[in-house]
């Protein structure tokens, strides 16, 4: 049901994403950054909120004025830093809302994603907590609309002895210590909107919680010139003997009070609160289904923990060593928090096709997906290759994901195609493989768009072990230029199409190879030395 | 050329979003309240009388309970529900009885409401009953209040007075 919902959004998105891409590129396309840009847009409000309480006198009779000394007097500064802090609060609601519904759209918060999901929500109940109760603080008239209705909101529940919204009766009632009391909410919340952000990523492995250099300096500059142009500015002063009337709502913030002006409190609270419990089983309707978890094969695993590094949820650890083999630790999977993405078996050392054994048995494995299975996959794909003819197309095989480019719709003779769950799962040892005995004559590495992977570090970890720049290493004797990769998402099959032409022209252009290994016999399994042999008796 | 075409696009960008985040964040105008209107504002928090009076215990009674426990008085707590009734220009507008707050129905009985009515003079008459909601008013008010478009009138209780107030 979702997926119906969920598949023409993607399509749309990823085709506006991809007006983005162009003059942007991936690194700094702000809507593959949306959750550092949450928090950048955070400590922007904290610095200028903390320039601008500096000069804000704290009660209800010179609060205001307080407010337009700095937007009128002291514009060049004070005025852009409360242009900033406005402005910035209204760029997190937007970007952390996109955030919320792209995580949705790209199918990102379920299965082990769930707790980043659910723990989101209370976190934008903050966010909003922390505008609303800022805006109580500039004490014009639309912070008096803001603050009646809330405690009129508020006080629906019934909880409190008297009702809230008796406060702001009369400018009597108003006093300065309840006037203290809003501002000390509105430190207080937006502290626990940090606890509860920092909550929503602790268990993301190396969470990006900062945006791009350029991105960031871009954003800044934009603000600084918005500032100028459209400086923030106050309402009337408040007056609590009249209705405000005509007032310039901050729609991103104040969006809901309509709302509550037109159907009343009992059907916000039903709103809201519903839309909420809705969000928070969102990630069950229905439950994802995950392949069984990697599995530690305890006689194959070293302990190098390359896996562990890999790991983009954090789902692999390292624990002491008990079984008595000489090497101090071994790994071992959460099967709660593994997606069976397969980069652990990307980055096993032991996981290469070289190996003479006919059932490949890894330190590290997916037991649905096991890498013996990848090699006769790959195998089979290029016997589909024909012999290698002077004079023909290149032979090229291209590895893709289940979640990225659709390599499906590749239909040419010289090009077959291996599947496998994220592209992090190919060791490098196969292009190694493939190319120095000469199984084609190029290798085509496709996934998801740059800085999107469904996997989060299936294209970076691939680049740079492919680069030599993280292990396992793509061998020196392999010629990088015969090695192509293809970033893109379900809706770039135009560049797919051109990326294997312009490869194919490279690799007609490039000498034949000089190294070619010879092709050795397998093992049968039965055949096998004592299985997973001790480093004793190996020696 | 591309990269020149690259900076304007990503100029173009940049400007959208600043143009999308400047205009909602005070525009368009909203209106919660129409012209023509004024608004009357009704708030009172306050504790019917108690719904059995207090009894002196007799010795029997209080023998029976332990020394920590023992008092001369028995004094339920329960309270009467308020009934609040506001006439505005001698037509009732408003009539509601509400039941005391608290767990023990010991609390106050809250009271907040918000009319919109026409701009101009009106006659606003509130009556307060705190012995059962049948029983004679025990507070009553009235005021003659000149009410502008967007002015607000307040039907309070002065609980220093101890009286039904009128702002």
């Amino acid at each position: 049901m979702l997926s119906k919902i969920q598949t023409p959004l993607q399509a749309a998105l990823l085709i506006f994403e991809g007006w983005f891409d162009r003059p942007l590129g991936p690194d700094w396309n702000p809507l593959r950054h949306l959750g550092a840009l949450s928090f950048f847009f955070f400590w922007v409000v904290v610095v200028s909120g903390i320039y601008v309480y500096i000069f804000f006198e704290t009660s209800v009779g010179s609060a205001y004025n307080s407010i337009e000394r700095m937007t009128i007097d002291h514009w060049y500064i004070s005025g852009v830093m409360r242009s900033f802090h406005r402005y910035a609060s209204d760029a997190m609601v937007v970007v952390v809302l996109l955030h919320m519904f792209r995580e949705f759209i790209m199918d990102r918060y379920r299965g082990i994603r769930w707790f980043t999901w659910v723990s989101g929500i209370p976190t934008i109940w903050l966010l909003y907590a922390s505008g609303i109760g800022g805006y109580w603080l500039v004490w014009d008239e639309f912070a008096q609309y803001l603050i009646i209705a809330s405690s009129e909101w508020l006080d629906w529940l019934g909880i409190f002895g008297e009702p809230l919204a008796n406060n702001f009766l009369t400018r009597e009632a108003f006093t300065d210590r309840m006037f203290s009391l809003l501002l000390f909410l509105h430190i207080a919340i937006p502290l626990f909107l940090l606890i509860a952000s920092w909550i929503h990523v602790i268990k993301i492995s190396r969470p990006r919680i900062n945006p791009p250099k350029g991105m960031a300096i871009g954003t800044i500059s934009m603000m600084t010139v918005l500032s100028l142009i459209k400086p923030a500015i106050s309402d009337a002063p408040a007056d609590l003997s009249i209705v405000p009337q005509d007032l310039n709502l901050d729609w991103f913030y104040a969006l809901l009070y309509p709302l509550y002006d037109k159907w009343g409190a009992g059907a916000l609270w039903i709103i809201t609160v519903g839309v909420s419990s809705f969000l928070t089983i969102l990630p069950w309707l229905p439950p994802q289904k995950i392949n069984d978890s990697a599995q530690v094969d305890n006689l194959n695993c070293n302990g190098c923990s390359r896996c562990y590094t890999d790991c983009p949820f954090d789902a692999v650890t390292m624990q002491p060593r008990t079984d008595g083999r000489p090497y101090p630790r071994i790994a071992e999977v959460d099967p709660d928090i593994c997606t069976a993405c397969g980069i652990c078996i990307g980055a096993c050392p032991t996981a290469t096709p070289f190996r003479s054994q006919d059932m490949l048995v890894t330190g590290i494995d997916l037991p649905r997906f096991r890498l013996t299975e990848l090699r006769d996959n790959t195998d089979k794909s290029l016997a589909q290759l024909k012999e290698k003819i002077p004079g023909d197309k290149p032979r090229i095989i291209v590895y893709g994901c289940d979640f990225g480019i659709d390599v499906k719709q590749i239909d040419a003779p010289n090009v077959v195609v291996t599947k496998l769950p994220c592209i992090g799962m190919l060791p490098p040892s196969f292009v190694d493989y493939i190319l120095m005995r000469d199984k084609a004559d190029g290798v085509m590495l496709t996934g998801c768009r740059e800085g999107d992977c469904f996997h989060r570090f299936g294209i970076q970890w691939t680049e740079q072990r492919m680069a030599g720049e993280r292990d396992p290493y793509l061998r020196k004797r392999v010629p990088v230029e015969r090695v192509h990769t293809c970033w893109g998402a379900v809706t770039d099959s135009k560049k797919l199409h051109e990326e294997i032409a312009e490869f194919e022209a490279s690799l007609i252009a490039q000498q034949p190879l000089e190294i070619v290994l010879p092709e050795k016999p397998r093992k049968p399994v039965a055949d096998r030395p004592a299985e997973n042999p001790t480093r004793e008796a190996a020696e | 050329m591309s990269r020149v075409f690259d900076i304007l696009g990503q100029g173009l960008a940049y400007l959208l979003f600043a143009l999308f985040v400047g205009y909602f964040a005070n525009s368009p105008s909203y209106s919660p309240f129409e012209k023509d209107q004024a608004l009357v504002r009704l708030s009172i928090s306050y504790p019917g009388q108690r719904i059995a009076a207090c009894r002196k215990l007799s010795v029997k009674e209080m023998r029976k309970k332990t020394h920590n426990m023992r008092r001369a008085f028995d004094c339920p707590r329960e309270r009467h529900a308020v009934r609040i009734e506001v006439l505005m220009d001698g037509k009732p507008f408003y009539d509601e009885i509400v039941a005391p707050s608290g767990l023990a129905n010991d609390g106050k009985s809250l009271f907040y409401e918000n009319f919109s009515v026409p701009a101009g003079d009106h006659m606003l008459t509130a009556r307060l009953y705190d012995n059962g909601a049948d029983g004679k008013a025990g507070f009553s008010g009235e005021k003659n209040v000149q009410l502008t478009p967007g002015k607000v009138a307040i039907v309070g209780f002065d609980h220093r007075d101890h009286k039904i107030m009128f702002r």
